[in-house]
């Protein structure tokens, strides 16, 4: 039995020894500033050469019926160091974490990097607001010269020659024949021509055009679109719910119309449209001169005479046209109270609009 | 043209206020401007009669009048010289305001106190005459015409008409002929409200319609004008004068009239003011009754001082070449032998429908007249009168036609006017030559009007969810467009003949569903169905027509390659911050010099505008240079100073064809930084590759690619210019922008312009992209890293890396530049990576060496390279 006590004494010493090295190891762990001391005091018990490492590797000396119990003790010291230092590591980095988070705090007030973006110009931007509006209507988009034969602009657009008709559109000529246009109109004339016997017609024209003109509410150059419709039952009633439609995607569906009769000598009956004033929906504002209703375009029954040049017999088709002024629409579209604004490309301006 | 209401209402019995009036008128299609009120604020203006007036004692160019008004006198200081002792005047006594808000108090004028004013016309609120000051003091006070009935303190503004409204028509072409008077404006508002309509009276009576209410009948001297006019039945008119028309299809008409033994005196009051009211000045009543009568029913008139006519003679014929007449105005004119003139036995007397001429002006001591009431033919009036520039009450309404049926008529209202005011007899009978035309006749098919108007196809107007956006939700109805109700319209053909029947139109039956329609005289503008269309639509009110959406085939509108590629330039220019702008087609005839453009440039044979409203606007452009140039000053004038501008635009190139060539460009201007003054710092300054980089990227946004190689064009500084190639076409160029140019434009340095032709590349369109296998084997990257003197381009390096790496060489990159210290003068350091792959296999690095040092080889051989 004697050598059963030696062996309970060797037991216990080796107890002693780890309890010992675990408590110390225990109180250095909970007292471990950083990761980088916590590692320290791991290598210092745990590593290779560690305090219980070296218990560990000195069990071998022991018979070998002691060393079982011996290891559990040394091993049961080592997991509890190991999880203390595993925790007090967690603990640490996650503090350490914090602390750089509050370091790396930034004041998300401050502003955001501008994206490098253009502006379209205004007037394109309503442009092709009125495009998409009338290709969605089946409609195709035409163009035509802008410096253009006095026959299309005029003649066979049925003014008659030296009228005062012509005083409507004052021209700039480039000789006898040849004028700046004054309208879109002509695209009429030179798609009919182009497209005749076909039905159906159904074109806007965008465009710019030009006038002697030069004043607050006039340029000498703007844009127009011009919209033709020729088929075999064509009406008035038909224009008039065509350019509703228009108007209230345009302006929204509150928007209402009304037609007054007016004068194009390539149109009869020919109209003008009035609508309700989209800024102040018909109760009068500066823009609509405090009537409600906003003068936006003109437009009629294409003249027998116009289908005729287009090469159509009035006997069996008929049809309807409409010209508006771009440059109007969009100083409605956007509250802008002066027509040079257009013109001046002032960045300031255009960055406002798109 | 302007509207007196009480003029208006002497031919149709209206009862309603000028505002109601305009809607009505705007309606029918005589749009109205405004209304104007020309008493204004008046108040307490009241007749005077100047009983002394004596020179200020201090002031050689004041007078002072003692003004009987009633229950008492007055002293005024007027600096007026026709303020004489008798005269009927207007005066502003202390305590009244004129029609511009003026109040009246006393003032002292040179020591003597003034108590109020006398008024002078443009004072009273009608709408001056007077162009100038001068002119306006010239016409001194405004003298009443003694009148039977006429008291000192007598209220004087319904007198004067100043509780009158006025209408400002805005009349279109088509209904001046109908329109531009008195009288047409009435009949079109009878047509519309039913209402009876008077016509002007040819015994000369006037001023008896409602609202008229003055004393109208003052003749010259005071005497009161007879009840009946006179008319001399011992000599005829053909004895005292002839008239040979020798010019017919210039002048299917000529009427003349003569009036002997006249008094020349001023106008009755209510003459003088409406004549004021429509924006003419009262001459003398001779005068005055021919502009009366031409503003009532349209027809000019003129008068002639019968004894000033050489052989008492008339001829309308055509003006000898270069023929002179000094018209009215004093202004001597020359004439062409396509115009028209008035002449007598020896010489020109008027410009026929345009002016009178100086030498037979009816003047003080007229006593025989002979009065013209003649239809020109509308285009020879319309060329002469903007030939020679002159644009008159009678050739503004010549040019436009007036109704043949008024010619005789419109004459003789006037003759007989003129023995009423002015005293003398008419002789009996009229020189009378030619003849109206036979009214129009238009074949009529209701049905044909009622397809023009609105279809039978569908019972009711366009459904409601049809109209309005369903987004916004179901569209309001309101009571100017009810979609789905309001009653129909009646188009039945009593109702369109009922229409036309109002405005003049008589039709009768001419087949079962046809009928013969005779267009009044007076409607030259009316010349088929449509035009009858448009009168029965008019009349019944557009409003009343139901909205409906044509019917037709399906169809989807697109947008075409070319238009669709334009769009695609515009974004994707905006889409790397690009600003798009707008500029002039117009070009100043210099640009092409400021611009320093190459002798071969389109600029200096540019587009040539015949009349242009300024020299900027001169010529066509050719190049959107100038306007981005233009934009940019403004912009740096204007504290914008970091620019990144395009254009997509029209230029315009002369070529072999009447008509130029018209092609789309973008146009490019940069400088400055992105993102100057942002917290973190700003971007990089612009350099040519930020807009090289730009336009490759557009290019690619369409399929194309674009290279660039060195040129050199005198507007971009040398050494930094670029031209764009695309498919071996040179399609533009690029580069920093001449400092000499800059300076020109006032712009600081630094910036970049390019300029590319879009057409070639919109051609093909946008290609859809084809999708390749992704590699299966790795790629090996080596770098080559080489010193070249700096004149070997980068693009030849890469040439002779592709060509000799061949189909190994999956890309090459240039990644570094250096020149410095480390390098001698005159050398750069270039360092790209190539990367080798195969579609095969994994390359093996022996495979790569050998193709990589057959590279090196290349370069050192080929491009004189030092390998590094």
């Amino acid at each position: 039995m004697g050598e059963g006590a030696e062996g309970a004494e060797q037991i216990q010493a080796i107890a002693d020894e780890v309890a010992a090295a675990q408590a110390e190891a225990l109180t250095r762990v909970s007292a471990g500033a950083d990761t980088e001391a916590l590692e320290e005091i791991r290598l210092h018990y745990l590593g290779r050469r560690g305090v219980l490492g070296l218990i560990l590797r000195g069990l071998g000396r022991l018979p070998a019926p002691l060393r079982p119990e011996a290891g559990g003790i040394a091993n049961a010291a080592r997991t509890a160091v190991a999880a203390a230092i595993g925790q007090r590591t967690e603990m640490l980095a996650d503090r350490e974490r914090q602390l750089r988070w509050q370091a790396e705090a930034i004041d998300v007030t401050m502003p955001g990097r501008p994206v490098d973006h253009g502006r379209r110009h205004p007037l394109w931007i309503v442009l092709e607001q009125i495009e998409d509006i009338f290709l969605s209507m089946g409609y195709e988009i035409a163009q035509g010269p802008e410096v253009e034969f006095d026959y299309y602009n005029f003649e066979a657009l049925n003014y008659p020659p030296d009228h005062p008709a012509r005083d409507m559109q004052d021209s700039f000529y480039i000789n006898d024949k040849v004028l700046l246009r004054t309208h879109t109109s002509p695209v009429q004339i030179r798609y009919m021509q182009a497209k005749a016997p076909n039905l159906p017609v159904r074109i806007i024209a965008p465009g710019r055009v030009f006038r002697r003109d030069d004043d607050a509410t006039h340029s000498p150059m703007f844009h127009q679109i011009e919209g033709l419709l020729v088929d075999r039952q064509v009406s008035l009633a038909d224009l008039k719910g065509t350019l509703l439609t228009f108007v209230r995607r345009l302006f929204g569906s509150d928007t209402r119309i009304r037609l007054r009769p007016s004068y194009f000598p390539f149109t009869e009956p020919s109209a003008e449209l009035d609508a309700t004033c989209p800024l102040c929906h018909g109760d009068g504002c500066r823009t609509c001169g405090h009537s409600g209703w906003l003068e936006l375009l003109g437009c009629g029954m294409v003249h027998p005479n116009v289908l005729r040049n287009g090469g159509y017999d009035p006997e069996h088709v008929s049809g309807f046209a409409f010209g508006m002024g771009l440059e109007r629409i969009t100083m409605v579209k956007f509250g802008i109270d002066d027509l040079r604004l257009l013109f001046q490309n002032n960045l300031r301006f255009l960055r406002q609009l798109d | 043209m302007r509207v007196p209401l009480s003029w208006l209402k002497e031919f149709v019995p209206l009862d309603c206020t000028g505002d109601e009036l305009a809607a009505h008128l705007t309606g029918l299609g005589l749009e109205v401007e405004q209304v104007l009120r020309p008493g204004g604020a008046a108040r307490g203006l009241v007749v005077g009669r100047v009983v002394t007036a004596s020179r200020h004692p201090d002031a050689d160019e004041l007078w002072v009048c003692e003004v009987d008004v009633g229950e008492k006198r007055l002293t005024v200081v007027t600096g007026a010289d026709n303020a004489q002792a008798g005269t009927w005047v207007v005066a502003a006594p202390p305590g009244s305001r004129l029609p511009d808000s003026t109040e009246l108090g006393t003032r002292s004028l040179r020591g003597i106190d003034s108590e109020g004013m006398l008024c002078a016309t443009w004072e009273l609120g009608w709408p001056s005459v007077a162009r100038t000051e001068a002119e306006r003091m010239a016409e001194g006070l405004f003298l009443l015409p003694v009148a039977e009935g006429l008291r000192p303190g007598q209220d004087a503004l319904p007198l004067l008409g100043l509780d009158e409204e006025v209408l400002v028509l805005s009349l279109t072409p088509n209904y001046a002929v109908h329109c531009q008077s008195i009288f047409g404006v009435a009949r079109e508002v009878a047509a519309l409200l039913e209402l009876s309509l008077h016509q002007p009276g040819l015994d000369g009576s006037f001023g008896t319609g409602a609202g008229a209410g003055l004393p109208v009948a003052a003749g010259p001297s005071g005497a009161v004008a007879g009840d009946q006019f006179a008319v001399d039945k011992a000599r005829p008119a053909e004895r005292w004068a002839a008239v040979t028309v020798e010019a017919p299809d210039l002048c299917p008409r000529y009427v003349a009239h003569i009036v002997t033994g006249i008094t020349v005196g001023p106008s009755p009051l209510l003459i003088q003011r409406r004549l004021q009211a429509c924006g003419m000045r009262p001459i003398n009543n001779i005068v005055d009754i021919t502009n009366y009568v031409l503003l009532e029913t349209g027809q000019p008139l003129h008068a002639f001082d019968l004894d000033n006519l050489a052989d008492r003679r008339i001829i309308v014929r055509r003006a000898r070449p270069d023929e002179k007449i000094v018209t009215l105005d004093g202004v001597t004119r020359t004439l062409t032998d396509t115009e028209l003139v008035i002449a007598d036995g020896a010489a020109a007397q008027a410009v026929a429908g345009v002016m009178g001429g100086a030498g037979s002006e009816v003047g003080a001591d007229t006593s025989t007249i002979l009065l013209e009431a003649a239809a020109f033919d509308r285009e020879t009036v319309f060329r002469t009168s903007r030939r020679l520039g002159i644009r008159t009450e009678a050739s503004i309404r010549f040019d436009k036609g007036v109704d043949p049926a008024g010619v005789w008529t419109s004459g003789l209202r006037a003759a007989t006017m003129i023995t009423r005011l002015a005293g003398g007899a008419l002789a009996v009978g009229c020189l009378d030559v030619g003849a109206a035309p036979e009214p129009r006749a238009i074949h009529m098919r209701p049905a044909r009007l009622r397809r023009l108007l609105r279809p039978d196809r569908l019972p009711r107007g366009l459904p409601a969810d049809l109209v309005g956006d369903p987004v916004d939700g179901p569209p309001a109805g309101g009571t100017d467009f009810d979609p789905n109700g309001g009653p129909e319209p009646d188009l039945s053909d009593p109702a369109i003949l009922t229409y036309l029947l109002r405005l003049g139109f008589a039709a009768t039956r001419s087949g079962a569903e046809t009928y013969r329609v005779k267009v009044p005289s007076y409607r030259a503008d009316v010349a088929g169905e449509a035009d009858l269309a448009e009168e029965v639509g008019r009349l019944m009110g557009y409003d009343r027509l139901p909205a409906l959406l044509p019917v037709g085939p399906l169809v989807g509108g697109a947008r075409t390659t070319r238009q669709q590629g334009l769009l695609t330039v515009r974004r994707a220019m905006a889409a790397v911050g690009y600003d798009e702008v707008v500029t002039w087609s117009f070009a100043h005839p210099n640009l092409a010099g400021r611009l320093r453009l190459p002798a071969d440039h389109d600029q200096h044979r540019a587009l040539a505008v015949a009349n242009p409203m300024s020299e900027d606007q001169a010529r066509l452009r050719t190049t959107l240079l100038g306007g981005l140039l233009d934009t940019a000053a403004y912009n740096v004038r204007h504290q914008n100073e970091e620019l990144a501008l395009f254009e997509v635009g029209t230029v315009y190139r002369p070529g072999v064809a009447e008509l130029p060539e018209e092609e789309p460009r973008l146009g490019i201007l940069a400088r400055g930084r992105r993102r100057r003054g942002y917290w973190q710092g700003a971007g990089k300054e612009r350099d040519f590759f930020a807009v090289k980089g730009v336009l490759e990227h557009v290019a690619r946004r369409l399929s194309a690619q674009l290279t660039a190689a060195p040129i050199e064009l005198p507007f971009l500084q040398p050494g930094q210019a670029a031209q764009l190639v695309h498919a071996d076409q040179p399609v533009g160029w690029l580069g920093s922008l001449h400092p000499d140019v800059a300076d020109g434009w006032d712009l600081p340095g630094g910036i970049l312009v390019a300029e590319l032709s879009l057409a070639p590349i919109l051609a093909r369109g946008q290609v859809v992209p084809r999708y390749k296998p992704l590699p299966r084997f790795p790629a090996v990257q080596r770098d080559v890293s080489i010193i070249v003197p700096a004149d070997v381009a980068v693009a030849q390096i890469t040439a002779i890396v592709r060509a000799t790496a061949g189909e190994l060489l999956e890309s090459i990159a240039l990644f570094d530049v250096y020149t410095g210290d480390q390098v001698a003068a005159g050398s750069r350091s270039l360092a790209f990576a190539l990367r080798y792959r195969s579609a095969e296999r994994t390359l093996t690095d022996a495979e790569v060496d050998a193709v990589h040092n057959g590279v090196r080889e290349a370069l050192a051989r080929q491009a004189g390279a030092t390998l590094r």
